[in-house]
């Protein structure tokens, strides 16, 4: 009969060791945050007092907050850059098409610290360096180049034909646009608002680059908290962050595909 | 090498499962030293998977595959010492021409010299000489399908198995292509099985055909036998076009059979008759076997028809005719300036010996 | 009528990016010529004293620089180990194990750098997870120091990087012919040989995105080793935001940051070249 298939159960037991190794500070933080008995493994119950002693923390209450709002606009300032150009670059042909991608795509090409640090430097010598804007700003523009990609592969996804039939039956463009065009697009519009909210609310290196004193992002305030503590009100914290990258994370798989979404 | 048997290829009650799912089931079928056969069917009928089984990439749930003489079921396909045409040519896209046909001689670790003279040799026979540095992204269709078949070709193999190879050349091509491998196979007498849903190609190259459907084989045999008796209702419906009578054997003369076919039309015939009065039968006729006259004649079966629509395929016109019992046929007539216009009555001749008979299972006999 | 429309609809977002994109990066070019008086203000000036004093220095070039160079390989290297093999896998898998397994693969993308160093700590702290056991299982006696180390930073960097070299190597697998291999094994090759033969060069494309994408990102990293990394571990990037946050050095961190883009498209450059010459260049040849 068949030999017995030694190099794929290698590459098998390989992979899940591999797998262990992506998932085990994962599965060790969520371990540690709903465990009684701080840091000391196995686990010894369930508890909900780290998370409560997170949650009731002024700082971290305040630095969630600042997370939102952050979030929230950076994602809406880049979805609507990014629509806009979208629609330009799938439905016309022009000159310079290639450049003009090459710009929505710059701010992944870039290395995040130089990016963060041309932001602070620009951003000080115009007056406001270190401000709420600056901080905006940067976080729009970083996850701008993600919004575009999900957005284009929606839009070329799209049958134009919908578009045409609405028209045909006496519709203008903006009624078509409205009525047709962003309904369709639905799914590929909240999947990138929701990868360009989770880009921004676990970001780190451009916050700590560009958050004035006084409005800290959460990830910058966990670690400072993890600079100085050392205890299972941080893992609950992480965990708290882990769980909404967790949701966003099934959100965008359901209705883009995560993998098209993260490559490189 | 040739064993005693003469036979090449044994496939015996060959069977291939996925889960529940039986793709080929209990196929046997052989090949002779230097024939040429083709495995036809529609697709999903297991004609790729038999022939990948063969080649050992696909293993076979059950049965027993020899090639000359030697089991070869379990053998990983590089011990098997065929040759292989892939659909999509399957030429490493990295390697230049010359490098993809002498790949498989570098893994014999035979010399610099007798590799050179080997690839040479192959690309000149297939017509390829001077293109040996090129990638294969650089050639067309057709010199890709060259390629793929002259890399098989220079290892030498005593079979040569090809998978739908000129399926993705365009028609002008294919038929070219189709000449140019028959001719180079029967110069090398290469001993060939060759999977196709192309009829024309299958009954065109090949010294017998098999056909496959629903992952079992239902006819073996030469290709003029296969167009003329097709002996069953999928073969004379998958090869060619055939008009169908259900009816009942009335009456068995010398060498001709009378047979009813319901109220109002009688037909008469020819040999080769196995059913008994009384039985229930499939009469199958090849619509290029009926005459089409504008008045009546003399003859066995002259039956008079309703035209009612016209078809001009180029070399021929095809009449959709009633019958006065509804019947519906197709007649195929090579005489495109035929007078016969949509609505009028023509007279249709038929000879008895033009009709086929086959066993109509289940029908009521009475 | 319809080239204004396009026009306008791209004005907003590429007028964003080049006024927050382009103008900072030329600005930091800019800046990395001006002078700093005393770590206190900057002056406008023309000088390249910021580049002498990096590029003059023997212990910045060797600690931060080739440092910085020296760890980047490693940590590729190791991404490339753990990650070819899993992408191989994966690429054969179906369904479910296939979901399961592409959702590990990725969700250390999605959850943030920060998070991800908490369970790190947890794991390799002095007296943490990993320590316990060890000792416990006698393989040493004393607490062996992984954050706050080198170590750590190696294996952050491996663990970040690794979900890029895998996805960018799915992508070249998943395009390879599975015909490819069978005709190689067809004419006689085994399953090594055919892997080594065809397979291995075909994913070439792949491996090399993943490189350009994994080197780019631990070359110029500054986040982890800030979280993890000792105070000696003078990554590049980490000088960088040193001078520009706690020193406030703006000019200097810039000439850091266009010596550092200038190393990196250097090493780039090669391995485009080296790759080219390996394989790329065949397999996008012109017809």
């Amino acid at each position: 009969m068949r030999s017995p298939d030694i190099g794929t159960a290698a590459l098998r037991l390989f992979t899940y060791a591999a797998m262990a190794f992506l998932f085990f500070p994962i599965i060790i933080t969520l371990i540690v945050s709903v465990n009684p008995r701080e840091f000391i493994l196995p686990p010894s119950g369930f508890t909900l007092d780290w998370f409560k002693a997170a949650w009731t923390s002024e700082t971290f209450v305040r630095a969630m907050g600042v997370s939102l709002i952050l979030g929230i606009v950076a994602s809406l300032v880049a979805n609507t850059l990014a629509l806009l150009a979208v629609l330009a670059m799938v439905r016309y042909d022009f000159k310079g098409k290639a450049l003009i991608n090459l710009l929505i795509m710059s701010p992944l090409l870039i290395p995040t610290t130089i990016f963060s640090l041309a932001l602070y430097v620009y951003f000080v010598q115009l007056g406001f360096g270190g401000g709420i804007p600056a901080l905006v700003i940067g976080h729009a523009i970083h996850v701008l180049p993600f919004a575009a990609r999900i957005l284009t592969a929606s839009m070329q996804n799209f049958d134009t034909s919908l578009e045409e039939a609405a028209r045909n039956v006496g519709a203008g463009p903006v009624r078509t646009m409205l009525s047709i065009t962003l309904p369709v697009m639905k799914t590929g519009l909240i999947s990138s608002f929701v990868l360009c909210f989770v880009l921004s609310w676990n970001d780190f290196p451009i916050s700590v680059f560009l958050a004035p004193p006084g409005w800290t992002p959460l990830p910058v305030e966990l670690f400072t908290y993890i600079k100085f503590q050392y205890d299972a009100v941080g893992a609950a914290l992480a965990s708290s962050l882990i769980l909404i990258s967790g949701i966003a994370m099934v959100v965008i798989d359901r209705m883009a595909g995560l993998r098209r979404v993260l490559r490189g | 090498m040739n064993d005693s048997t003469g036979k090449a290829i044994q496939v015996e009650g060959v069977c291939k499962r996925y889960g529940h799912v039986s793709a080929v089931n209990d196929v046997s079928f052989d090949v002779r030293h230097g024939e040429f056969v083709s495995l036809l069917g529609p697709s999903g009928c297991g004609k790729t998977t038999t022939l990948r089984m063969i080649a050992g990439f696909v293993m076979a749930s059950d049965g027993h595959i020899r090639i000359n003489g030697r089991d070869v079921t379990y053998l990983p396909p590089e011990k098997r010492e065929v040759g292989f045409v892939f659909q999509n040519y399957a030429l490493w896209p990295h390697m230049t021409v010359a490098e993809n046909v002498a790949f498989g001689l570098k893994l014999r670790k035979r010399d610099k010299a007798f590799i050179r003279n080997k690839v040479e040799e192959s690309l000149a026979v297939t017509g390829l000489s001077g293109f040996e540095g090129r990638l294969p992204r650089q050639l067309s269709g057709g010199q890709q399908q060259r390629v793929a078949l002259a890399r098989a070709l220079a290892l030498e193999p005593q079979l040569l198995l090809m998978d739908e190879p000129l399926s993705n050349l365009d028609r002008a091509l294919r038929v070219a292509m189709r000449r140019e491998l028959k001719k180079l196979q029967q110069r090398l007498n290469m001993t060939t099985l060759y999977v196709t849903h192309d009829q024309e190609e299958a009954l065109s190259m090949s010294d017998r055909v098999v056909i496959m459907s629903g992952g079992e084989i239902v006819r073996v045999a030469r290709p003029l036998e296969v167009y003329e008796d097709p002996q069953s209702e999928f073969v004379a419906d998958f090869v060619g076009t055939t008009n169908f009578f259900d009816g009942i054997v009335s009456d068995i003369g010398e060498g001709v059979a009378t047979v009813k076919v319901g109220e109002t039309l009688t037909l008469r015939v020819g040999n080769r008759i196995s059913a008994a009065p009384g039985s229930a039968v499939r009469v199958l006729l090849r619509p290029e076997r009926v005459r089409i006259l504008a008045e009546r004649r003399e003859g066995a079966n002259m039956l008079a028809a309703r035209v009612d629509f016209i078809e001009y395929y180029g070399p021929t016109l095809r009449y959709t005719v009633a019958l006065p019992g509804g019947e519906a046929l197709f007649v195929e007539a090579h005489d495109i300036h035929g007078s016969a216009q949509i609505g009028e009555t023509v007279w249709l001749s038929i000879e008895p010996d033009h009709f086929r008979l086959i066993d109509r299972k289940g029908a009521p006999a009475s | 009528m319809k080239a204004r429309n396009a026009a306008l609809l791209l004005a907003p977002a590429a007028l964003a990016l080049t006024i927050f994109v382009i103008l900072p990066l030329m600005w930091v070019v800019r800046t990395s010529f001006n002078h700093t008086v005393d770590g206190a203000y900057m002056v406008s000036a023309f000088t390249f004293e910021n580049y002498t004093r990096f590029l003059g220095s023997g212990w910045y070039l060797v600690n931060t620089l080739w440092f910085s160079i020296r760890v980047a390989i490693l940590t590729t290297a190791i991404s490339v180990l753990l990650g070819y093999p899993v992408a191989l896998y994966i690429a054969g898998t179906r369904g479910v194990q296939r979901n399961v397994l592409m959702t590990m693969v990725l969700s250390p993308l999605l959850i943030g750098l920060v998070t991800l160093v908490y369970g790190w700590i947890v794991i390799f702290r002095g007296g943490g997870l990993l320590n316990s056991l060890m000792i416990a299982l006698r393989v040493y006696d004393e607490p062996v120091r992984y954050m706050w180390d080198l170590k750590g930073v190696v294996i952050l960097l491996v663990y970040i990087g690794m979900p890029y070299i895998v996805l960018s190597l799915l992508d070249s697998i998943e395009r390879i012919n599975p015909s490819f291999v069978e005709a190689a094994r067809n004419v006689g090759a085994s399953r090594w040989r055919a892997f080594w033969s065809i397979t291995f060069p075909l994913t070439m494309p792949g491996l090399y995105a993943g490189l350009v994408i994994v080197f780019t990102l631990n070359f110029s990293a500054f986040a982890v080793p800030l979280m993890v990394g000792a105070t000696d571990t003078q990554m590049i990037g980490l000088v960088i935001y040193r001078e520009a946050l706690l020193n406030n050095d703006l000019p200097f961190a810039s000439s850091l940051s266009v010596i550092m883009i200038a190393a990196n498209a250097t090493i780039l450059l090669g391995m485009s070249f080296l790759f080219g010459k390996l394989i790329l260049n065949r397999l996008e040849a012109k017809r």
